[in-house]
């Protein structure tokens, strides 16, 4: 078993926790995870990238020079759509990248808007948990159990934010639908 | 302790280690990329009844350290490059005072203000002494966050067991990436008590000094010679290292820390493809496997050493080597961008087995 993906963004946006919660997510399924995180001195705004490895095997470099899967949530970061391997798979958070380059070969690029559909969803904060069920619905890490989703966010954000929980996992499960029905 | 899984940046299982191993004070200056150790401390250690301090300066922090660890208490400090450069004088000190503490350089690029990336450059510092004076300090090169954790109890009692401090070299990469690791107790390291030498105050007793000054006939050669000795006992007894899909290898790949965890999967590929080639990693920097690299030269013709900078851990292979294997070397020092990937230390092995490559030991 062995999965991949690098997601950047702007600072504020979320971008660590997604990726911190798939690699929990992966801990808590007995698998080998790292995730290797960049960001830049400001407390918001600043570029922000993650690499989240899975693997049943020991992994070596936890930073990668191509990816599998690579998710741009800000124009800010859409240098990165580089880092998508050939035939692998980009994602863009269309509310925001309104235009991009990706000179790889054979590459699904698939274009969501995970603002407006958290606007519309009524909490503009769910935006990275949609974009995060989005990503999990299209390439399927780990086979997606609410139980141990809930464990990992609890694992993460800790038992001073677990009230916001239900409303991630819904935001999660919106975006997981969207990206289940993808057909690549 | 309790053993539990957890989820955390490397340098949070140093700060969690610190204290399972019983570590009660903790003085510091923060700098990137180990802030969180100071950030984790200055919370947690108030809760066991220990002391957190920040202080004015690394000079100053050192200082408060060889204080601490001259009472017999378990002491660490934690810096980055520069800092841990304004600590030499305080390190050459505290081995001379024979005092032991734990000291983690979570180390960033130079030299000078350098950058915040990850980097080896510090091997020379760390593996040399770095201070003043005739003495060494042991020094352990964790590759994981499980090893950030693991080496860190034990190197509080590597100290205790050589009244030395033990450095733990880490760098950017090993700070700031999380994995899981279990908050297990390692086999303990049998260490002498500290009651014949500790300043615990001189009540029903004779007072004691502790000192770095010999200024008598002779004296400071015998002193010299019997932190020797124990240097010599660490070679003996706690020289470690890993290896790696080392049977019966046509090439050796010697890396630590950061650098070995990225050559272990290029070593995996290229033995998926056919190719005898084995990782020997080194664990302690010093004391150095010397003598397993010289077992190895014996069978093997070639060497390729890579690190995160110029070339320093390279001399410790052509140490072992001697003339009897070539040695090649690849490096990538410091900066942003420039950690190398998998495919290119595995392009690497490739061109030192077809002979691509210079060897850095023919003069």
């Amino acid at each position: 078993m062995y999965y991949e993906v690098f997601i950047a963004g702007a600072g504020g946006q979320g971008v660590l926790l997604m990726g911190n919660i798939i690699s929990y997510y992966a801990m808590l399924n007995d698998l080998n995870t790292t995730f290797m995180p960049s960001y830049g001195v400001e407390m918001r705004g600043g570029m922000t990238h993650c690499t989240v490895i899975i693997s049943d095997e020991e992994i070596g470099s936890p930073v990668l020079q191509e990816v599998d899967n690579v998710v741009i949530m800000s124009p800010f970061a859409s240098q990165f759509t580089t880092m998508v391997k050939n035939g692998g798979i980009l994602i863009l958070n269309s509310s925001l990248v309104k235009s991009h380059q990706c000179e790889k070969e054979n590459v699904t690029i698939l274009k969501q808007p995970f603002n407006d559909l958290a606007l519309k969803a009524g909490n503009s904060k769910i935006t990275n948990m949609i974009a995060l069920g989005y990503l999990w619905g299209v390439t399927k890490p780990l086979p997606f159990d609410e139980k141990l989703l809930q464990q990992a966010m609890l694992g993460i954000l800790g038992e001073s934010k677990k009230k916001f929980i239900p409303s991630n996992i819904e935001a999660f499960i919106e975006g997981y639908q969207l990206g289940e029905r993808e057909k690549i | 302790m309790e053993e539990k899984k957890i989820f955390e940046k490397g340098n949070i299982a140093i700060a969690m280690a610190a204290i399972a191993a019983g570590c009660k004070y903790y003085f510091g200056y923060p700098i990137t990329p180990q802030s969180d150790i100071p950030e984790y401390l200055s919370r947690e250690l108030p809760r066991v009844g220990g002391v957190f301090l920040q202080s004015e300066s690394e000079v100053a922090a050192i200082n408060m350290l060889l204080g601490a660890a001259a009472t017999g208490a378990r002491v660490m400090t934690s810096s980055s490059g520069p800092g841990i450069s304004l600590m030499q004088e305080g390190i050459s000190y505290m081995a001379g005072d024979e005092l032991p503490a734990v000291i983690v350089n979570v180390s960033r690029s130079g030299p000078g203000l350098g950058g915040i990336s990850p980097s080896q450059g510090d091997y020379f510092q760390a593996t040399r002494g770095g201070g003043h004076g005739d003495y060494r300090t042991m020094v352990l090169a964790p590759h994981s966050v499980q090893e950030m954790w693991d080496f860190t109890i034990m190197a509080f009692d590597l100290a205790d067991k050589y009244r030395n401090p033990v450095i733990i070299l880490a760098d950017g990469m090993l700070g700031q990436m999380k994995e899981p690791f279990v908050t297990r107790m390692p086999e303990p390291i049998p260490y002498p008590p500290k009651d014949s030498w500790a300043l615990t105050g001189a009540k029903g007793r004779p007072g004691r000094v502790i000192k770095s000054l010999y200024l008598g006939h002779l004296e400071l050669e015998k002193h010299v010679w019997k932190l020797n000795e124990k240097y010599e006992r660490m070679k003996k007894e706690d020289t470690r290292w890993e290896e790696y899909m080392l049977d019966d290898p046509e090439i050796v790949v010697v890396a630590f820390g950061s650098a070995a965890r990225i050559a272990k999967t290029a070593v995996k590929v290229a033995r998926q493809e056919g190719y005898r080639v084995g990782l020997l990693r080194p664990i302690t920097l010093f004391p150095y496997p010397y003598k397993r690299i010289r077992e190895l030269s014996e069978k093997v013709e070639k060497f390729l050493t890579v690190e995160l900078n110029a070339g320093q851990m390279v001399e410790d292979v052509m140490i072992g080597v001697g003339a009897r294997s070539k040695v090649y070397f690849y490096g990538r020092p410091n900066g942003v961008g420039s950690l190398p990937t998998p495919e290119e230390i595995y392009n690497e092995i490739i061109k030192t087995l077809k002979n691509e490559k210079v060897p850095v030991n023919e003069f």
